[in-house]
């Protein structure tokens, strides 16, 4: 596993070219493989029947459930599209692709995945291909869902840690790819870790962009003077609110979890901005 | 070989690569004799092989 994760980090080494590269031939390979395997899984099944009666042995509740696709969309690098975007031709064709990518390819994705687990009856998707006795395509498949997945999360955490330490790429990736290594040690392949990272993930996560709309839609108006942008003065008003509003997700059980986060966040930044009164958090009268 | 001849080879390699991941990905999965499933195995695996060949040089 730590072998396959600095494979990995080397796509992210090379750039984004290599990112493209990787995406046009693993997509198409990840939705046809899904999409027959759907298949597959169904006619083992004796039919869309079984499907559609299925009734989960434990069910969990709908804020829980909102939380991990929240946390799919988090791990399956929606937080880096900006990254990605950014050698968009224009806005148009920038919200398009992570539109149809997000909305439309990951849902396909994990809609064959959820169809595929019901139809065998486990949770556990490797299991189930090679169970189906579909060696290669399950190998083709996971490694190329994972592989696309991990090398625009290592650049682009590389590429955000680089900027915000003002330090050199390729020695953030260096240290990057050695924590995520390491990490592989706790065993992610297990579906119940994996839930409680995703569901973790779809917890914590939320209350950023919910400051980051505050700060840019309410505070400063749209605008951000980038002549006067620096790193040796970091905002602890957005690290605090942060904080506080991720012990509100989970203090607060009423609701989406991830909803109220980004409500949260959103609203106790203000809050703090306003009693606070830092000067980099000025609120431009009109 | 020129940049333009590169590139159009690249494209047809890239879509040819699609066509024949499609059919392997359909018969590895869908098949129900040994050799079917074998042939689809392979053709996934060939077109691995021309779709990286073909997405080095042509981006849609």
């Amino acid at each position: 596993m730590i072998a396959s994760a600095i494979l990995m980090g080397v796509f992210a080494l090379i750039g984004i070219d290599a990112l493209t590269v990787l995406g046009y031939v693993a997509i198409p390979n990840i939705i046809f493989l899904s999409i027959a395997t759907t298949m597959k899984s169904v006619q083992l099944s004796g039919g869309w029947n079984s499907i559609s009666q299925y009734i989960p042995a434990s069910p969990t509740t709908l804020g829980y459930a909102f939380s991990i696709v929240v946390g799919t969309w988090i791990f399956s690098a929606s937080t880096c599209i900006a990254d990605i975007m950014r050698y968009a031709k224009n806005t148009r064709e920038a919200v398009l692709s992570a539109g149809c990518g997000l909305v439309g390819g990951n849902s396909l994705l994990i809609i064959c995945g959820a169809i595929t687990s019901i139809a065998m009856g486990d949770s556990d998707l490797t299991k189930v291909l090679l169970d189906m006795g579909l060696v290669i395509p399950s190998i083709i498949l996971m490694s190329t869902n994972i592989w696309t997945t991990n090398a625009a999360n290592v650049y682009s955490t590389s590429l955000n840690l680089a900027n915000a330490l003002n330090k050199g790429k390729k020695g953030i990736l260096a240290v990057v790819l050695i924590v995520s290594a390491l990490l592989t040690l706790t065993k992610p392949y297990n579906i119940g870790i994996f839930f409680v990272f995703l569901n973790t993930l779809g917890n914590i996560v939320p209350p950023l962009p919910g400051i980051i709309f505050a700060d840019y839609y309410v505070l400063k108006h749209r605008y951000y003077d980038t002549s006067k942008l620096g790193y040796d003065d970091w905002n602890y008003i957005a690290w605090l609110s942060w904080v506080v509003s991720v012990l509100l997700v989970f203090v607060v059980k009423v609701g989406f979890p991830p909803v109220n986060g980004i409500l949260f966040g959103f609203f106790t930044y203000l809050l703090l901005s306003v009693l606070l009164k830092r000067k980099h958090t000025y609120i431009q009268s009109r | 070989m020129t940049d333009a001849k590169k590139i159009r080879q690249g494209r047809l390699f890239a879509v040819i690569g699609i066509f024949i991941m499609a059919v392997g990905s359909f018969m590895a999965c869908l098949s129900n004799t040994g050799s079917g499933i074998n042939t689809g195995n392979i053709l996934l695996i060939l077109s691995l092989a021309l779709t990286t060949y073909g997405f080095t040089y042509w981006r849609p």
